[in-house]
């Protein structure tokens, strides 16, 4: 069974892409199972949404590619950050927080 | 930003190994995700099936994933173009007319508009573009023609020279035609010689092929100024083209000149000239070639720079009025200058109005032809569409976007755009080095410019392509249940309406093309009809002896210079008849001018006849005249020299000779020597009665059309002597035409010999007459046929429509030549709408036409009409016929079956 997905996941899905890869570079498919892992399964990503914004990432000069080899033999494609892409999460970072923030504060009103 | 570029460019050709790359992560990714399923502990085949249900759909992915490269508009074109092919291919013959009708019809327009653009903005051919080279261009007025252009006398030549001003220099030519010799082997050559002043090249920023151009320090050591710069087309027809040219001797008029260098191609002076060939040579020398004939001067000069046109002209002007002086005769023609850019159309017309006529004309021109070509390829492209009504609602029904397929059929229509103008392109290549290579002597530089170029052929290709938008969403427009119906009702009318109505409107267009077309062709016809070949042509010989100027100038220089050409001519005539080898030499008179109307003389009528009046033409003919062409006198005798005292007062009888048709048409066989004709209008000047004195048999003179006017001969006045001598030769003439020139300047020193036989003008005007036939006929054919293509596919289309309607009909027992007859009638129809539609506006060509041509009442107006509209519905009828044809052969039960 498939976990459903949060609605905020579409609009952010950008920023944990960057924020994974640039803590470790890695392919499509590591990446799903990193996702899944680290938000304990709150957060699932197929692969129809996250080969799109991989691709999108790379045209807009964020992330790089190249081709590796696994230590299973496979060819893989490893997906890293660019400075740009280091630049721009950096930029995402500090608005989420700004907008975390305010969410936050105003869902402490009662 | 810089690297988004670079990121663009590699998806965009990096294409195949991207999805190859993208193809393969897939596959890596579906193959884990099996294999950790397989290790949870499902079997492979459920694993695998779990694995690609959670992928998602793979083929929405790929396409989110070119979205996201931003390639997916260069798929969407490739495959439009790949589509686009495969329909050109399975119709390659609709395909092909197509191709050719918009080639054509770009071509036309690009050629015509090149050349108006070169025309009327460019500077002459070989001349680069400079804007301080300037033509200083002299007027005088015309009467009731407003002004036209006059040359300089040589005085004013230097006052502008001289003049400290507005030019920091100035140069000044004289034309003459002139007779080259090269190299000894008697074959000689008509060319135009331009004396020019030292710095006539350097002023006009013209650099030499070969050898070196004219300077200023040629003039001052005397014995260099025997220089001559040949023509580049000179160089090449009569030199070959070699090196070694520099140096060679070259004869002009018999006078040796050494070459020192070759002018650009293409370059032939500033004014056009006619001639084939030119030679420059310094301007002292003309004293030697031309001695005692008074120099009629152009002049082009440099812009100080700083200065404009305006003050220039200024300047001109005040030069201009002293130079006139206070001769009232001079004064009475307001002579004028201006200075004004150096372009082709600043040079040769006489009248200045008629180059904005002619530009406009030739632009509505390109656009007609432009216009009928689109609405032909239009209708084909709206016959297309609708044959694939079905495929289209199809696709729109499976979730196509309208827009999506209005591009792709766009894309079809810009792909035949792009072939025809790849297409027109090579045409326009042919045609131009055909011209150059058929056409010698053109004014104006017939090479393509690319700057008009472009424009003309960009302006087509967007014409053509709009014109493909109103089928493409013609086509979109029909709902699904409509055309899966197929039925002969709503779609098929409104498609088959807007189909028919561009056939309609293209036959419109068309019909003024054909009708002028048409009208002009008549007129050149009529024109050279008159152009018989002479009998003895070979064996006369015309020579002309003129005075070095090609085109008057102010009155004083003109006519000194039309005097002395006079009195060389009649030396000329006495010696040439004691010379050897001379049968008979007479004067030559080719103008002819209207005499009016007339009739019998009531004394001298013969009974029975009606007496209508006829309308005559009077040429000169001198003594000796008829003998000399071997034209028989029939009956009295040729002119004597007694009756060349002839005056005009009004009781004198001008002695006439007639043609033997003429006689017969106004004395029905009576002998007409001494009979008179009485003037029947209200001539001002000219004779008022002739008497005949002989009867000659000249088919020259017959009237070929009704209205047309005769030719009769009257002596010649003594104060107008011809400048054209016929002398004729007991042999061939050409083998004697040197020594007759050679005799001719013996004489006349002062005075230009040029000679041709009779029988070599008359090939060249049956020459030019083929040419100018030719290429009208070529033109309205091709307009026919662009008329026919359309109606064609009209009817052609019609038929395809209603093959079920048919097919039942037939079914019923209907005859098929019955339904053929009903589709031909239908065609039929189209044809007469047009030309009714297209009534006007040829109307209106053929009055304007009228206008400017003054013989054109001649012309028959009605049945020149009428025949290129019936030419129109023949066309249309055979258009139509064809397909009807295949409407009448269908088998109704193979189309009932298939519909």
């Amino acid at each position: 069974m498939v976990p459903p997905n949060t609605p905020f996941l579409a609009r952010t899905l950008d920023l944990i892409v960057l924020q994974l890869l640039r803590a470790e570079p890695t392919n499509g498919y590591d990446l799903t199972l990193r996702i899944q892992a680290i938000s304990r399964d709150v957060l699932n990503v197929n692969a129809g949404s996250l080969y799109p914004a991989l691709y999108r990432l790379e045209q807009r000069g964020l992330l790089k590619a190249s081709w590796a080899t696994s230590e299973t033999g496979r060819r893989t494609k490893v997906y890293s950050l660019t400075a740009a892409g280091r630049k721009h999460l950096a930029g995402q970072r500090a608005e989420w927080e700004r907008f975390a923030g305010a969410l936050e504060a105003i869902l402490r009103v009662t | 930003m810089l690297e988004r570029v670079r990121l663009w460019l590699r998806s965009v050709l990096l294409r195949r190994r991207l999805e190859r790359e993208m193809r393969e992560e897939m596959a890596a990714h579906l193959e884990r995700a099996t294999e950790r399923l397989v290790a949870r502990g499902l079997s492979p085949d459920s694993a695998r099936r779990q694995a690609v249900r959670e992928f998602g759909n793979v083929v929405w992915l790929q396409e989110e994933a070119r979205a996201a490269r931003g390639t997916e508009w260069l798929d969407a074109l490739l495959a439009d173009l790949r589509f686009a092919v495969r329909q050109f291919k399975r119709r390659p013959w609709m395909t092909l007319t197509m191709l050719v009708v918009l080639a054509t019809g770009m071509c036309i327009t690009t050629l015509l508009f090149s050349y108006v653009h070169a025309y009327a903005t460019l500077p002459p051919a070989g001349l680069a573009h400079a804007d301080d080279v300037v033509r200083i261009r002299g007027s005088q007025t015309a009467g009731a023609y407003g002004r036209r252009f006059r040359t300089f006398a040589e005085d004013e030549l230097r006052a502008y020279r001289t003049a400290d001003g507005p030019f920091t220099a100035v140069t000044g030519w004289t034309e003459a035609r002139v007779t080259l010799d090269v190299g000894g082997e008697g074959d000689e050559l008509p060319a135009q010689a331009v004396f020019v002043t030292p710095d006539y090249f350097t002023v006009l920023g013209v650099p030499p092929a070969l050898g070196s151009l004219l300077s200023a320090r040629d003039t001052d050591d005397g014995s260099r100024a025997m220089t001559a710069i040949l023509s580049h087309a000179l160089w090449r027809a009569r030199f070959g083209g070699r090196r070694d040219v520099i140096g060679a001797t070259l004869r002009v008029n018999g006078t040796p000149f050494t070459v020192t260098g070759v002018a650009p191609a293409r370059f032939g002076g500033v004014t056009g000239g006619g001639e084939r060939f030119h030679v420059w040579l310094p301007l002292e020398t003309r004293r030697l070639l031309l001695p005692g004939v008074p120099a009629e001067f152009r002049a082009a000069a440099r812009l100080r720079p700083g200065t404009d046109l305006r003050t220039a002209t200024a300047t001109a002007r005040v030069i201009a009025a002293r130079a006139a002086g206070t001769d009232p005769e001079l004064r009475a023609l307001d002579p004028s200058t201006e200075v004004v850019p150096l372009l082709s159309a600043s040079g040769d017309p006489m009248f200045e109005r008629d180059v904005r006529l002619l530009v406009l004309w030739i632009g509505l021109l390109a656009l007609l032809v432009l216009l009928v070509a689109c609405t032909n390829v239009s209708g084909l492209l709206m016959g297309l569409a609708t044959a694939r009504r079905h495929e289209i609602a199809v696709r729109l029904s499976l979730g196509a976007a309208r827009t999506r397929i209005m591009r792709q059929l766009l894309t079809e229509s810009a792909l035949l755009a792009v072939l025809s103008a790849a297409a027109a392109l090579a045409l326009v290549w042919l045609v131009t080095s055909l011209a150059t290579r058929l056409i010698p002597g053109l004014p104006f530089d017939l090479a393509v410019r690319w700057p008009a170029a472009l424009f003309a052929f960009g302006t087509a290709f967007g014409v053509g392509i709009a014109f493909g938008l109103s089928p493409a969403l013609h086509a979109t427009r029909l709902g699904l249940a409509d055309a899966m119906r197929d039925s002969a009702g709503t779609i098929a009318a409104v498609r088959g309406r807007l189909q028919r109505t561009l056939v309609v409107a293209q036959i419109a267009f068309t019909q003024p093309l054909v009708v002028l077309l048409a009208a002009v062709l008549v007129l050149v016809v009529s024109e050279f009809e008159t152009v018989n070949r002479t009998a003895i042509g070979d064996r006369v010989a015309a020579l002309t002896l003129s005075s070095a100027a090609a085109t008057s100038g102010t009155t004083a220089a003109a006519a000194e210079a039309g005097r002395q050409a006079r009195s060389a001519l009649a030396r000329v005539h006495v010696r040439l008849r004691e010379a050897p080898g001379i049968e008979a030499v007479a004067q030559r008179w080719t103008a002819t001018s209207p005499l009016g109307s007339w009739t019998p003389h009531p004394d001298d009528a013969v009974a029975g006849t009606t007496g209508g009046a006829v309308r005559l033409e009077a040429t000169a003919a001198d003594v000796g005249h008829f003998a000399l062409l071997d034209i028989p006198v029939v009956r009295g005798r040729e002119f004597l020299a007694t009756d060349t005292s002839r005056d005009d007062s009004p009781g004198a009888e001008t002695p006439v000779i007639v043609d033997m048709h003429l006689a017969r048409h106004l004395w029905h066989g009576a002998d007409a020597v001494g009979r008179r004709l009485r003037v029947a209008s209200d001539t001002a000047s000219g004779p008022r009665t002739l008497v005949v004195v002989g009867v000659v048999d000249d088919p020259a003179a017959q009237a070929r059309r009704p209205r047309a006017a005769w030719r009769v001969y009257l002596p010649p006045r003594p104060t107008q002597p011809a400048s054209t001598l016929l002398v004729r030769t007991t042999g061939p003439a050409r083998a004697q035409a040197a020594s007759i020139r050679q005799l001719a300047t013996e004489t006349a020193p002062g005075v230009v010999a040029s000679l041709r036989t009779l029988a070599e003008i008359e090939a060249e005007q049956r020459r030019a007459f083929r040419l100018i036939t030719g290429g009208l006929t070529g033109a309205a054919a091709v307009a026919l046929l662009l008329c026919a293509l359309g109606l064609y596919a009209a009817i052609a289309f019609s038929v395809a429509q209603r093959s079920r309607e048919i097919a039942v009909r037939m079914a019923f027992g209907a005859r098929g030549s019955r339904i053929a007859r009903r589709f031909v009638s239908d065609g039929l129809r189209l044809g007469v709408f047009g030309l009714l539609f297209g009534l006007p506006a040829s109307l209106a060509g053929l009055y304007v036409l009228g206008a400017r041509v003054t013989d054109f009442p001649q012309v028959p107006l009605p049945p020149v009409t009428a025949m290129a509209g019936l030419g129109i519905v023949l066309v249309a009828m055979a258009a139509a016929w064809i397909p009807a044809r295949r409407a009448a052969a269908v088998d109704p039960a193979v189309t009932l079956r298939r519909g």
